[in-house]
Parts: structure tokens; sequence; C-alpha cells
């Protein structure tokens, strides 16, 4: 076989190599089509930040750091636990390199997270152009700041002059080659990388490449992160025991997310609890209405609300409690519950709430997810 | 067409799908049915779900020729008795397509039947059945085109990849100048299960 790499995706694989009237041809990067963006001039814009609020001490000197980097052309990663205002670091950066005209991208692998982002940097700059682009949703492609989801970067080749890539560890993106490859191929300028989940061998090797790591251990209203309640409950007796617990949160009247970590065992526990809760709901990657159903649970969450891990990152409702049910399901990273847990607690107006995990056993998932929660709640 | 091996599988599966991994297999929808189209016998293979749907396009529109033998792979043997005297009539393609493609599409997924394959018709101008509204779709009538000087076997085979309205299949039969009274036949990938795609869209409506 005459050896092959990609130049999209820089795939070498040779069992994903296919051969059309005598030319090797890349399968699989086949899915995204060829068409590009050409870039426009972009002219330098001064714009306002319209925050309403201050950034946190912490909060402003990671932004100053950003703008080092900025300028020295360097990659940064910041790794901020779960409801500290990252999003909010990365708005000065972007307001200098709006002034240069530079062209900036925000890009997130899930297209919630998009669909919930894209009015809240319209609300803090609403001078600009704010372009979302995500799957189905892909008429405009340019603005002053385009926020998109990782599938969409084949779009931009050597476009983004500062890529701000949120969740980076988030599915579908992690362990994917070929997005890896569309992020590098998108960019001529700095990437800046958020998460509040970012494994010790990531920071490491950023750190040998040459990158800038900051770290972000408070939450931005000073309190600290709910920790995992573990309710252990072997066979069928989570399935009672979270009647009991749904209930309580009823009585006092507290929206909740309910996490599950298959579809199959969402559609099972929604049958169930249907019978006692009319009003719960199920969204997961294919659901219809899964938007509509998402955009009345933060109007008014009246009703129960169980999900897949589509719903662990980008979200923020005010009083939200969490239950994350079989929580010892193999499909729950650290990473994921901890995220999970980050939902709750996230508004200034209530700043604590409960995490209950159902599982029939402990984890090393749930062990590991409560000591670095504790780890980050100690440096408070 | 998961890019996952094949190597370990069991050996069930080996007979029933040589070429692709199980859950591909599956997803497929696997649904073979021989009933009549306008007095015509017609065989098809899948029904036309999601799955399909995407690896049709990814093979037709995004020009993945590996796929096009994996479809009738685990029929060879079968079809090859079943038609062996029979000559295959594609369904035709318009020009543009086929060379925006690289290739043509049928003969890639039936080539490998090794049947006589004769393309007697042409469009005469860009038309995509797919793209039509179902009112429009007898429109293919005026757009495809028998080329001159055409001679017909007498055992024919119809060909195309999916059947929805069933208007192109129509149009080629009617085409077939009468002189030559072959035995027909029909034979498609996947045809729109018409009972299926009505509750579904009731159900859309519903929900």
């Amino acid at each position: 076989m005459i050896p092959f790499e990609c130049s999209r995706c820089g795939n070498q694989d040779l069992t994903k190599v296919g051969l059309k009237a005598g030319q090797q041809y890349c399968r699989a990067c086949i899915q995204f089509p060829q068409e590009t963006v050409t870039p426009t001039i972009r002219e330098p814009k001064i714009v306002a930040i319209q925050l309403g609020y201050a950034l946190t001490e912490q909060q402003r000197l990671i932004s100053e750091g950003l703008l080092a980097c900025y300028r020295k052309k360097q990659s940064a990663m910041v790794d901020a636990v779960t409801g500290s205002g990252k999003t909010e670091i990365v708005f000065s950066l972007i307001q200098v390199a709006l002034a240069e005209g530079k062209r900036i991208g925000f890009v997130i692998p899930r297209r919630d997270v998009v669909q919930e982002l894209a009015p809240r940097f319209q609300s803090v700059f609403p001078n600009l152009t704010i372009t979302s682009v995500f799957g189905g949703h892909h008429e405009t492609l340019e603005g002053d700041l385009v926020v998109l989801t990782t599938h969409q970067l084949y779009r931009y080749h050597q476009y983004f002059e500062v890529l701000i890539f949120d969740e980076v560890d988030a599915f579908p993106y992690q362990g994917n080659a070929i997005l890896e490859a569309f992020v590098k191929r998108s960019t001529k300028g700095m990437i800046v990388y958020l998460s509040a989940t970012f494994t010790k061998e990531t920071l490491v090797a950023f750190t040998n490449q040459g990158g800038k790591v900051f770290h972000l251990y408070h939450r931005y209203h000073g309190h600290p992160i709910p920790i995992l309640t573990y309710q252990l409950r072997p066979f069928f007796l989570k399935w009672i025991d979270i009647l009991m617990t749904l209930d309580s949160f009823r009585k006092a009247n507290k929206p909740v997310f309910i996490f599950v970590p298959t579809i199959a065992l969402g559609k099972v526990l929604l049958r169930w609890l249907m019978l006692f809760f009319p009003n719960t709901k199920f969204v997961y990657s294919s659901s219809q209405f899964r938007s509509e159903t998402i955009a009345l649970f933060k109007k008014d969450p009246t009703f129960f609300l169980i999900t897949t891990a589509i719903l662990e990152r980008g979200i923020t409702v005010p009083h939200l409690q969490v239950i994350i049910f079989s929580a010892d399901h193999i499909l729950f990273t650290t990473s994921m519950l901890i995220q999970m847990a980050g939902r709750v607690g996230r508004k200034i107006v209530s700043p604590s709430g409960k995490v209950i995990v159902f599982a029939d056993r402990m984890t090393n998932s749930i062990r590991q997810a409560n000591a670095k929660i504790q780890f980050a709640n100690a440096h408070l | 067409m998961c890019f996952q091996s094949i190597k370990l599988k069991p050996l069930f599966d080996w007979i029933t799908s040589p070429t692709l991994c199980p859950r591909c297999y599956h997803k497929l929808e696997w649904h073979h049915d021989v009933s009549k189209f306008d007095g015509t016998p017609i065989e098809s293979f899948f029904d036309y779900g999601e799955f399909f749907q995407e690896r049709i396009h990814q093979f037709k529109t995004l020009g993945d020729i590996e796929i096009g033998p994996t479809f009738l792979n685990q029929h060879l043997l079968y079809l090859r008795w079943k038609y062996h005297r029979y000559t295959l009539v594609l369904a035709p393609s318009h020009e543009d397509d086929v060379s925006r493609r690289g290739f043509q599409h049928l003969e890639s997924i039936f080539g490998q039947l090794k049947l006589p394959m004769i393309q007697p018709f042409y469009k005469n101008q860009p038309y995509r059945q797919a793209t039509q509204e179902r009112s429009h779709r007898s429109q293919i009538q005026m757009i495809m085109e028998l080329k001159p000087n055409t001679v017909f076997k007498d055992r024919l085979c119809l060909v195309d990849d999916v059947m929805t309205s069933g208007e192109t299949m129509r149009a080629m039969k009617s085409k077939i100048p009468i002189r030559f009274f072959p035995t027909m036949r029909m034979m498609v990938l996947a045809r729109v299960n018409p009972i299926k795609k009505s509750i579904q869209s009731d159900l859309k409506m519903v929900k």
C-alpha cells in the first residue's frame, strides 16, 4: 500500500483510505464537505464590555495573563472550576483582539452550549455581530465573533487569529482525531483552552509544548462547589429512594436535573417517574423538541428534567439541584461527575444546593470526583 | 462503514454479512421483500431508514465509492443464481452528477453481481428525483430518454438504488420499445415503506 496523509484531517490510517479512479482519498473526513469560508477583511472595532458586575481579583489576574499571552502569540490553558466565570475571563481578550481587527472564534463541542452562549455574548457586546454556527444553522458564517461547534470548524481554514476553545474535554471532541485536526487547521494564531476538568497529563503536556497554564479554584461568588452526597442503594432500592428525594425537592419547589448514563435507562426511569410525577420530561441527543424543552425548563422549571450527559456542561439554572442516577455506570467518568455537580450553585442568588448520587456501589470515579471538588474547595 | 475491525465477529455474522460489522448490518435494517409493482416482480433488500439514508448520502453525494459493494455483498450468490439469465438495466444519472462523483454509482453497487449491464437511458437535463415533490415526480417521463439504436435482450432486470414513488421505474419500463417483449423484473436496494412513512409522519404531527 502507498503511504497516505490527508491534508485536511491528517489521517494516515490506510484502513480509512479509499481508492477512486486510481487516486487515494480519505474516508475518515469525507463526511465533512470541502467548502471553506473565504475570509473578508475585518475592520478594527472598539467595543465596550457591558457586564454589569466586576470581575473578581483572580479572574482579573488571569484575564491580564491571557492578554500577555496574546501579545506573545502564546497559547494558553485556563483550568478553572465549574461556575468560576471562565467565559467572563476571556471578554477582555475578545475586546482587545477586536480592536486590532482580528478574527475571533469561540468553539465548544456541544450545540446546546452554543445556543446558550451566543445570546450571552450578544448581551455583553451589544454592538457586535455575533454569529452562531452549528448543525442545521449555518446560513451566516462570518461575524465579529463566531460562536460555533467543533464539528463546524471544517468550514474555516487558517481563519481564526484568536480561537477560544471551551470545554475541551467534552464529548464528542475528546479523543476525536479528526476534530483535533480541524481545530489546528482552522487557526493561525493563539488558542485559549478552557475547562474545569483537565487531567494532570494534559496540563503537563501543554506546559512542555510551551503553553501557559492558569488555575482558578474559586467560584466567582466565593462559595464552595457542592460535594457529592452518596446514596448507595443496591438493586431496586434506588428506584424507590429517588421518589422520596424528588418529593422533598418538589415540596421545596426546586428545579431538578436527573442525569442518567444511557438513553435506554432514561426512558425506563421516565416511565417510572411519570407514574408519580406526570410532568417529568426527558431530553437526550436525538430527542425531538430538545431545545424547546430545555428553554422551557430554564424559563419555568416546574417539572423534573431527566437528561443524559448532554446537559452536563455550559448550562446555568438558578436554584438547581442535581441527582445522578446510576452514577456507578462505566460511562460516568470523574470529569463528567464533576461537571454535573458543577451545575449546582452557579448563581449568586442560590450559591449552594444538593448533588445526590444514586449508585449500587462506590466507584473510583465517584471517589475521585469528590476528592477533586474537596481539593478545589480547600483553596477557599 | 464504521471503520471497526470485522476480524473478530461471530461465525454466523460472517455468513450473513461478510463485509459489514454486525452493528452496521443491523442498523441498515435488512428487510428482504419480493412483491409486485405495476404487475412486475420487484425485489428490495433494505428499509429506507435513517442509517441507510446516511450511508447512501455518503456513497452518492460525498463520493465514497468503497461503500458501494458492501450493500449487496451478503446476497451475491443468491442474486447471481436468481438473475443469471438477466441483463441489468441501470437507471440513468445525469452526466454532471457522475462526473462530480467520479463514478457511476449503480455500476459500483450492482457490478459485483457480474451480470451483463446496460444503461440505455439518459437524462436530458440535470434533475434529481429525490428533491422533487411527490406530485411532480412524474416529470421524469419527460426528462428520461432512450439512447438511439438500443437493442434489448429478452430478460431484463431494471435496477435503481432507492424507490420512493416508483416513477423512475415506471418511466424506464414505459420507454422500453414494445417490440422487444422482454421478461421483466425490478430490483432496488431500498424501498420506502408507504405505510411506515405515513405512521411516522402522523406520529411527528401528534408530538
